[in-house]
């Protein structure tokens, strides 16, 4: 076998040209060129066609922009004009409570929101409100107290002199009924 | 050098020195262009195609081919790599064919007796089929479509060393398959 035939077709090999021509049957054959798809035959109409949806398409998009656009820019404005409504509405509400309850006399409504915003049974008094206004009042006492006569304050002592005797007595029996129900009947029968 | 802005159609890529890199190729490509691409390429796709395909179906899928190719046209940038591009486009075509074809045909009355199949040339062909997929396209391309190695070797992009021991490998194979061997 000639090598140098087989690789660049220089020399002969009888066996290889035997080959090549039994095979040239089914070489390619340049001629039948395929015929090309008419790629620049594209009917006009389907080309205007085409464009109309394309345009139209751009168009929707374009408006849905538009109209996303301006819900957006609008949207803020309605949400604090529906809040407004609701805080006016809410002392005629109140109002309407009211009314039910007591003649309330209609002043302007400037004043009427101003009042209405906390009504009688939402101002209830705190905790730390009564026990200031108890305080002031013990101090109140002490000063009444320094304005007593010497009768009114050998008495005031009395008072409260017998007041503690009776509290020491009365803390003393309250002491023996608590060691007496602790201890049981056993305890109390050993004591007697 | 603004080659990058440059345009270019088909046929004239084709007639460019080997090293040259295209940038682009025009949008406009003609039909002038296409048969340029099928007459240079023609021999290799076929070659490919018929190393993997019944015979019958080469024609058609060979147009697919080069449709599907002038149509990418405009992504390939590298000349050089255009044979080996073809043939990986013919490669993948001949894949799908056998991938999603279930043609059936009926068998005409005279098939039987069809000298096609039974003629030595048929008998070689399949023979040379039947070579590992290297031997047989390298086979294919050398005996069927005439070309030399160094053609076979630029245009598939492969070296010119494997093509000759691909060459000489599935020679001696054919040797053995057609029972020709010793005959010099």
């Amino acid at each position: 076998m000639n090598h140098e035939y087989l690789w660049s077709k220089t020399g002969s090999d009888a066996e290889v040209e035997n080959l090549e021509t039994l095979l040239a049957e089914y070489r390619f054959d340049p001629n039948s060129v395929p015929e090309l798809p008419g790629t620049n035959t594209i009917p006009a109409a389907s080309t205007s066609k085409r464009r109309f949806v394309l345009g139209l398409s751009f168009a929707a998009t374009a408006a849905a922009l538009v109209l996303a656009a301006i819900w957006i820019i609008r949207a803020p404005i309605t949400s604090v004009a529906t809040r407004g409504q609701k805080q006016e509405a809410i002392p005629e509400i109140i109002q309407a409570r009211n009314d039910d309850r007591v003649p309330y006399p209609v002043a302007d409504r400037e004043k009427d929101i101003v009042l209405m915003a906390e009504p009688a049974y939402l101002s209830r008094p705190k905790t730390h409100d009564v026990r200031s206004k108890a305080r002031r009042t013990v101090q109140t006492a002490r000063v009444e107290k320094a304005n007593l006569t010497k009768e009114e304050k050998y008495a005031y002592d009395r008072l409260m002199f017998a007041l503690s005797i009776a509290g020491s007595k009365l803390r003393v029996v309250q002491d023996t009924i608590d060691r007496k129900g602790d201890a049981g009947p056993q305890t109390i029968r050993n004591e007697k | 050098m603004s080659t990058n802005e440059e345009t270019i159609t088909p046929a004239a890529f084709l007639k460019m020195p080997d090293r040259a890199e295209v940038p682009k190729f025009c949008s406009a490509s003609s039909e002038q262009d296409f048969n340029d691409l099928y007459r240079t390429y023609g021999p290799l796709v076929h070659g490919i195609l018929l190393a993997r395909l019944p015979r019958d179906e080469v024609p058609d899928v060979l147009q697919e081919v080069f449709l599907a190719a002038f149509k990418n046209l405009g992504s390939l940038r590298d000349k050089n790599a255009a044979g080996g591009w073809l043939v990986k486009i013919a490669q993948n075509h001949a894949a799908n064919f056998y991938r999603t074809s279930r043609r059936t045909e009926e068998l005409e009355d005279d098939f039987a007796s069809r000298s096609d199949l039974h003629t030595e040339a048929g008998e070689v062909l399949n023979a040379i089929k039947t070579l590992p997929d290297a031997y047989c396209e390298t086979l294919v391309l050398r005996l069927v479509e005439g070309m030399t190695g160094e053609e076979i070797a630029r245009q598939t992009g492969r070296t010119p060393e494997s093509v000759r021991v691909n060459l000489h490998r599935g020679m001696t194979m054919l040797r053995q398959k057609l029972g020709i061997e010793g005959k010099k």
